[in-house]
């Protein structure tokens, strides 16, 4: 039960910072970007770039890697989202789509089809008490909680933080209020391109690098973020932990490989019930 | 503070294509108030959107001191010293009390200008009620005490121009009474403001200018006094002649 837990927890905060991005562009820019999954394995084949093929140290390639993604998040909102800006969000939804495809087979055209793997050395798991904990998982453990440290301290504590909580809050006042949407939505997209390219490196830490690893993580990251409230970013980090052992503690009563069920019968009942999510703020789309 | 005065020249302004305002002309000369009334679906905010840069007119300019702002987004009026209240959804919820004065503060302020925590006892002196206050989250207010806040927030950078979409709406009659004398010394301190409101008694009674504006269009526009005494208004809006 309680390597179960840890288990859970771990597998969380892998959600965690892909759903904290996607419901950080949700909240100001009011679209779900379905090109998250893409996003998250274009960051993790940037950094193997990194850490395999030019032989950097992986936290060198994360850091590298997570920059430069950043760049190109910006640089994808300016040719595909930004001209669609006042469209309706089905609109960006599907522009988001389209997007999504075009950059896994741009990644399948220079990386092929094959899993690869980060060059780390292997190691023997830690074990304390009952409970084993892996050096893939402490990693994760360590990475995440600093990644959202940081976020939180910058949402709560700096003048960029109430930019960007006053476009979600309220985009019309936040412009009488001197605050110019463009610079906040480039802001928006250079941080979650950080945290969707750091859980690319963590995911393919865990799991391996592969063109199809971004849309394994879809569903369950959609769900996580809707689970702690779509445009409440924080709470989607809360969404993502009781995601992970929820489908953690569903081993007990079912098959591992059954496990993705409780993603789709957690969102559907969600989406049923309670669509502003179980932690977040009701909201109205106009 | 340099007292600046916002023009509105043969402004038509709408959604989606279809004017709501047609052809409006307005002047509120430097340090005076105006008051627009109007019943509802007149177009006062419409007219209050296109003034404060939330909505590009089809035609007709804006201008605020020298400057045509037509052509300025809202942030960009904001930081020529224009502040503006809408009538709802006028905070942000999300933070609490001194978060928004410090957002109404850190983006339009002029980097010479008096610090946060000067510009903040200065607001507090004018609204003593939201000192105790500071800490709590905004969206949990009172509707009185909201509007006090975002009357707060928006004078946070000593705007040379303020502009207010029905600042009584939902208010006490008491509260909006008190919301008044507020409007009443900011306007002594030599702030321009146009404000768009529907309680035409208390309006008017706090202007210097009146402008009546039906379907879209300037009925009147006089001295707030003859507006009040014009007895076709006083008909319609204020319940007998």
């Amino acid at each position: 039960m309680g390597q179960l837990l840890v288990n859970g927890i771990v597998a969380g905060l892998l959600l965690a910072l892909p759903a904290l991005a996607l419901s950080l562009t949700f909240s100001v820019l009011r679209f779900a970007n379905y090109a998250i999954g893409s996003y998250l394995t274009c960051g993790a084949y940037l950094v193997y770039v990194g850490n395999v093929v030019l032989g950097m140290p992986l936290w060198l390639a994360a850091g590298a890697g997570a920059i430069l993604f950043a760049g190109i998040a910006v640089a994808i909102d300016w040719l595909a989202f930004r001209p669609l800006r006042d469209r309706s969000s089905v609109t960006l939804l599907v522009a988001s789509m389209g997007v999504a495809i075009a950059l896994e087979n741009v990644i399948r055209l220079f990386a092929g089809n094959a899993p690869r793997a980060y060059d780390v050395p292997v190691a023997r798991p830690i074990r304390l008490g009952d409970i084993r904990l892996n050096h893939e998982q402490l990693t994760i453990l360590i990475t995440v909680t600093a990644a959202l440290a940081v976020v939180w301290i910058v949402f709560r504590f700096t003048r960029l933080g109430r930019m960007m909580r006053a476009v979600a809050d309220n985009p019309d006042l936040a412009a009488v209020r001197g605050i110019a949407r463009a610079r906040v939505v480039a802001s928006v997209w250079m941080i979650s391109g950080v945290l969707v390219s750091l859980s690319g490196v963590l995911i393919g830490l865990d799991a391996n690098v592969e063109p199809q690893m971004g849309w394994t993580y879809l569903l369950p990251v959609f769900t996580a973020a809707i689970l702690g409230g779509i445009a409440s970013p924080m709470a989607a980090v809360a969404g993502a932990l009781t995601l992970g052992v929820a489908e953690e503690l569903a081993t007990l009563v079912m098959p591992v490989h059954y496990r993705t069920i409780v993603s789709f019968l957690l969102m559907a009942t969600l989406l049923l019930l309670r669509p502003w999510g179980l932690f977040g703020k009701r909201w109205v789309t106009k | 503070m340099r007292a600046t005065g916002l023009e509105m020249r043969n402004v038509v302004a709408g959604y989606g294509g279809q004017p709501i305002l047609h052809r409006v002309t307005l002047s509120v000369r430097a340090g005076e108030t105006l008051v627009v009334v109007g019943p509802n679906g007149s177009g006062k905010s419409t007219l209050m959107k296109t003034a404060v840069g939330l909505l590009r007119p089809f035609s007709g300019a804006v201008q605020l001191g020298d400057t045509d702002v037509t052509e300025l987004s809202a942030p960009a009026r904001a930081a020529r010293g224009l502040a503006y209240v809408p009538q709802e959804a006028n905070i942000f919820r999300n933070m609490t009390v001194l978060e928004n004065l410090q957002v109404g503060h850190e983006f339009v302020a002029p980097l010479n200008g008096p610090p946060f925590a000067e510009r903040l006892e200065s607001v507090l002196g004018l609204f003593p009620e939201i000192r105790a206050k500071l800490r709590s989250a905004a969206g949990h207010l009172s509707g009185g005490q909201r509007q006090m806040v975002a009357m707060a927030a928006a004078l946070m950078p000593e705007p040379s121009v303020l502009a207010l979409d029905e600042p009584s709406a939902g208010l006490s009659p008491r509260n909006a009474e008190l919301l008044f004398e507020v409007i009443g010394r900011v306007a002594q301190s030599g702030v321009t403001m146009l404000i768009v409101e529907q309680n035409t008694r208390l309006g008017l009674g706090a202007a210097d200018q009146g402008v009546v504006l039906v379907a879209g269009r300037i009925r009147l526009a006089a001295p707030a006094a003859e507006v009040l005494a014009d007895p076709e208004i006083r008909r319609l809006y204020l319940g007998g002649a």
